[in-house]
């Protein structure tokens, strides 16, 4: 028994020094994920909004007001006064992305009740960035009346909000969680099935079937180095987005967690990497494959959206995806600080894990046999 | 043997092969077939908010809020019967926000009193909860425009610079496609040439009279033929997804072009790596990056002055404002065409120019 755990341990060793003697296999493991952080939070700021010009030709008061209510608005990127000309030139050479002109009278005219109209010039390349400015400006004409109505608004509705969670996660650590899942999935699966892939394709598998170590001992070492190599992925992008304080009030307890959510996605992804390597048998075909299905897994779970966004079909299909329920762990634990669904989702991914082991254990004995 | 002669031979070799492995190939081609698929989901679910409507007032105002709601091209509303019901769909993911109309809404705004609307929001991240409350206000200024506009003290007249929007998914389709074509034409490429050095068939290529630049050629050419099958395949895909380019021709010959720049991107990659196990998941995992600075939301000129900087070191963004040109007609990107091409030829140079030099730099030990 104690010869079968020391073997298991040897095995484990060798392959991950064989990935940490290969700096292109360490590179190709995390440089991604460290790619992706960059440009998240490189991007984070943009999604605030685009930047606008304001064209003010009133001199009145109730035109500077509208202007300061403009430039406030945390929906633009920046909101910045320019001459008609400046704002023509900016709009043209796609330095902003709309123009609000503001008349000449708009402050006399307002104060008369002779219903001035301002100009809002956008450009609409696509729904999305157009939509975004269309809801932009009267989510500013909203506040200006209920500022200048000196308490007599005359618009009744009123929205009272209540959030489910107490804080808005930011786009960048929201988007980082569904990343790192994909990140965790891949390099499980490519260095366990790489680790098990090298065994055959450089024959040392005899001197594996002829040494003392059992079949099993040989399959588990393979695939928890595919595990402890992917929890370090985990780990260092979890580390650096925690630095940089993209989690932030993140507590030991959610650490723990969050490790181990991660260490049993990387068994599945370990025991799909394994049994990929037993059926192929060729690091290319491995790879590939291997990468393919991380990268479905990745998107048929939502990918970088809610789930609540995407078709149906999806939906349904994301039941059945360990990604689903990781994301969601991570979610919940990295940024909202909440337990919901805590058990649901630690149940799925142990049950995903054994579902890895099931495939992967079998698949490869039978390979290791032949 | 003359150089064409040469290159000519390499091609023939290496397709060669490419056929004795049609597995290895088909799995190699598919892939920027699937990365398009695959995020074609994710631009399928469309920009519109899916939330709950619980409409528990029927007087014509409700009617009419209801009315200015789905006119704020932001929701995508699902009637509910009650507010449990809303939540049960909050908790089943099938909706992120819901919306109450309150019993006696129609009789408050008829006798001028103020007038809740409920909201309760699943705040999953602070981008698609602005969406949710930047078009309330719009809704609420929709429906005082249908039912008082008299009372509204000021209005504002939009102005499009375009006759119509492009949808969400059509304008994204195309920074796929450019991704798409971009993994095609380093990873088809890459991989021929990483294979020379796993086989250590390198060494003979070495020994061989041959001129470098022939063999090179023949490399960057092989994995450009390759990659057009992927890119036809991801062309037939977008037309049956319904993007109809405005001007074929132009699509057809930058996406000739722009594929044979990233091919020998593929050939200095293949390189560097000498090694597939490197190249195919250091590729597929920088895909998503190249995405993000590609464009594809929108023009990068709106983004931070670092996302800019960043985005213009890159040949991916100019390929995609080409493909926006020729696909919808317009160009999202503050410098003109001729930048473009320049940028693509010092790609091009570069990557050759990186193969050449590391090509003779490699000696015939291991």
């Amino acid at each position: 028994m104690m010869t079968q755990w020391k073997a298991l341990w040897t095995i484990i060793k060798k392959d991950l020094l064989v990935f940490l003697r290969n700096p292109s296999r360490i590179v190709v493991t995390i440089v991604p994920s460290l790619a992706v952080l960059l440009l998240l939070v490189l991007q984070g700021a943009a999604v605030q909004g685009s930047p606008v010009a304001i064209v003010n030709q009133d001199k009145g008061a109730a035109a500077q007001q509208l202007v300061k209510d403009a430039q406030a608005y945390n929906g633009f990127l920046k909101a910045t006064v320019m001459t008609n000309e400046q704002a023509q030139q900016a709009y043209n050479h796609l330095k902003v992305a709309a123009v609000l002109t503001i008349p000449a009278g708009f402050s006399r005219e307002l104060a008369a009740a002779g219903h001035p109209t301002v100009q809002w010039k956008i450009q609409n390349f696509n729904a999305d960035s157009a939509n975004d400015l269309r809801r932009a400006l009267p989510d500013i004409v909203n506040q200006f009346i209920s500022q200048e109505s000196d308490g007599n608004n005359p618009i009744h509705v009123k929205v009272a909000e209540t959030d489910l969670h107490s804080l808005d996660a930011g786009f960048v650590p929201f988007e980082m969680v569904a990343v790192l899942v994909i990140l965790l999935l891949q390099a499980s699966t490519v260095n366990a099935g790489l680790a098990a892939v090298s065994e055959w394709e450089s024959g040392s598998i005899k001197e594996l079937l002829m040494s003392p170590a059992s079949v099993l001992t040989v399959i588990l070492g393979k695939i928890l180095s595919g595990v402890f190599a992917s929890d370090a992925v985990g780990i260092i992008t979890v580390g650096v987005a925690a630095a940089g304080g993209l989690f932030p009030g993140l507590s030991v307890s959610a650490v723990l967690l969050s490790l181990l959510a991660a260490t049993l996605l990387s068994f599945f992804g370990s025991g799909v990497g394994v049994t990929l390597a037993s059926v192929f048998r060729v690091t290319e075909k491995t790879t590939l494959t291997s990468i393919l299905i991380a990268f479905y897994l990745f998107f048929l779970s939502g990918g970088i959206v809610s789930l609540a966004y995407l078709p149906m079909w999806v939906r349904w299909v994301a039941t059945f995806i360990p990604n689903t329920y990781a994301v969601n762990l991570f979610r919940n634990t990295l940024l909202y600080h909440s337990s919901a669904g805590l058990t649901t989702d630690l149940l799925i991914l142990l049950a995903a894990a054994a579902v890895g082991l099931a495939m992967g254990l079998p698949a490869m004995r039978r390979s290791l046999a032949h | 043997m003359s150089g064409i002669g040469v290159v000519w031979a390499v091609m023939k070799n290496d397709l060669r092969l490419i056929l004795a492995r049609p597995s290895s190939t088909i799995l190699a081609v598919l892939i920027p077939v699937n990365f398009l698929i695959l995020f074609s989901l994710f631009a399928l679910g469309g920009a519109r908010v899916p939330v709950g409507m619980v409409q528990a007032d029927s007087g014509a105002y409700s009617a009419t809020m209801v009315q200015a709601l789905n006119q704020t091209n932001t929701f995508r509303i699902t009637a509910v019967p009650s507010q449990n019901a809303a939540q049960r769909l909050i908790d089943g993911q099938q909706s992120v926000a819901t919306i109450n109309i309150v019993p006696g809404f129609s009789k408050a705004i008829a006798s001028g009193a103020d007038v809740t609307l409920p909201v309760t929001i699943d705040n999953l991240n602070a981008d698609f909860a602005n969406d949710i409350r930047r078009a309330l206000p719009l809704g609420i200024l929709n429906f005082y425009e249908k039912t008082t506009p008299s009372v509204l003290p000021m209005g504002w007249h939009e102005v499009d610079e375009y006759p119509h929007d492009v949808s969400f998914f059509g304008y994204l389709a195309v920074s796929i496609e450019t991704v798409a074509l971009l993994l095609g034409g380093i990873l088809l490429t890459s991989r021929g040439v990483a294979g020379e050095w796993e086989q250590g068939t390198i060494k003979e290529l070495k020994l061989s009279p041959a001129p470098t630049w022939a063999l090179l050629t023949g490399k960057i050419l092989t994995g450009y033929l390759t990659s057009m099958v992927s890119a036809a395949l991801i062309f037939g895909i977008l037309t049956i997804f319904g993007i109809h380019p405005q001007n074929w021709g132009l699509l057809i010959a930058s996406s000739l072009v722009i594929l044979l720049i990233f091919a020998t991107i593929g050939l200095a990659v293949g390189m560097m790596a000498k090694s597939q196990f490197v190249v195919y998941p250091l590729v597929l995992g920088v895909s998503l990056p190249l995405f993000f600075i590609s464009g594809g939301f929108g023009p990068v000129s709106w983004s931070t002055p670092a996302m800019l900087w960043v985005a213009r070191v890159f040949p991916v963004i100019y390929a995609n404002t080409i493909l926006q040109r020729a696909i919808h007609g317009f160009w999202p990107l503050d410098v003109g065409v001729g930048v473009a091409w320049l940028v693509f030829a010092i790609w091009g140079l570069a990557a050759v120019g990186l193969s050449i030099w590391l090509y003779r730099r490699a000696t015939l030990a291991k």
